[in-house]
């Protein structure tokens, strides 16, 4: 289990600045399809419930469409939480040293990259159509030096807020790394 | 004695058999998941909560299930000429007909 204050390969100084996961509305929807997809099968059996109360009685066939019921309410239940864990596992954590980016694609792929500040060239942030206009959310992208690598964060609460904090730790981070330089060369253990 | 299959029967535990496959492929994945989440999620009190609701609905579905299922006569056997002949019949599946 990853903890937060002991991150893989963490520096003394370094800290945690932002831990990200995609917004609300990726687990929302989970649960509203979950609902609807119980929802359905047991309006319809409710509203024939005198046809479907006979079969169930029925020494046969009672036992099979029950067995069926069952099976369906225990996948739908089993895919919700495979889906949960997809949106759960999809993190992204913001250092003072580094980007860490973390995704799971579907239950037995997981990509785990990270990146240096100093790599950092350029930040984006996208927020499109009325919904994510209004609830405030959208992606983020960060180009690294590497002509096609970027790093994307997607379906973010407040994206353009993530990129001012992004773009004042790569500053942060620069200045920090250049006077160490200065000091280093004044002190004469560094030389250029 | 030449083969008829209107002389079949069906036991009806076999349905149980395969039910029971299903929960045990069930009970694979939701183990691997819980897994996933455990070895490679957040420490936090969200993620303890969400084990634990799932954990306890699956107990509380299968129990459910259980319940529904125990008053059936699972030592019965499904004859396939009775079986065709009752399905023939509408009358007991759409009352009212």
């Amino acid at each position: 289990m990853y903890d937060l204050k002991q991150l893989p390969n963490q520096k003394p100084d370094e800290h945690v600045v932002m831990f990200l996961r995609r917004q609300w509305f990726a687990w929302a929807a989970i649960i509203v399809a979950f609902a609807f997809m119980i929802a359905v099968p047991t309006g319809i059996a409710i509203f024939f419930w005198d046809r479907v109360g006979v079969w169930l009685q029925h020494p046969i066939f009672g036992p099979i469409i029950m067995m069926f019921a069952s099976m369906y309410v225990l996948c739908l239940w089993l895919f919700s939480f495979l889906e949960f864990t997809d949106y759960y596992l999809d993190t992204w954590v913001i250092t003072n040293d580094r980007i860490i980016n973390i995704e799971q694609k579907g239950l037995f792929n997981r990509v785990a990259s990270e990146l240096h500040l100093a790599a950092v060239q350029d930040v984006t942030s996208e927020v499109y159509g009325m919904v994510g206009t209004f609830f405030d959310f959208g992606d983020v992208y960060v180009q690294t030096a590497a002509e096609h690598e970027r790093f994307e964060f997607k379906s973010i609460d407040h994206p353009e807020k993530v990129k001012e904090i992004i773009n004042k730790m790569v500053e942060e981070y620069k200045e920090t790394h250049a006077k160490n330089i200065v000091a280093a060369m004044a002190d004469g253990t560094k030389t250029i | 004695m030449p083969f008829d299959i209107t002389n079949l029967a069906i036991p009806m535990w076999t349905f149980l058999g395969a039910y029971g496959l299903f929960l045990a492929v069930f009970s694979l994945y939701s183990l691997f998941n819980l897994y996933h989440l455990v070895r490679f999620g957040t420490a936090s009190t969200g993620l303890y909560a969400v084990t634990a609701l799932f954990a306890g609905g699956t107990v509380l579905l299968v129990g459910a299930t259980v319940f529904l299922l125990a008053p059936y006569d699972w030592s019965a056997s499904i004859s396939v000429s009775d079986l065709l002949r009752q399905t023939a019949s509408t009358k007991q599946f759409f009352p009212g007909k």
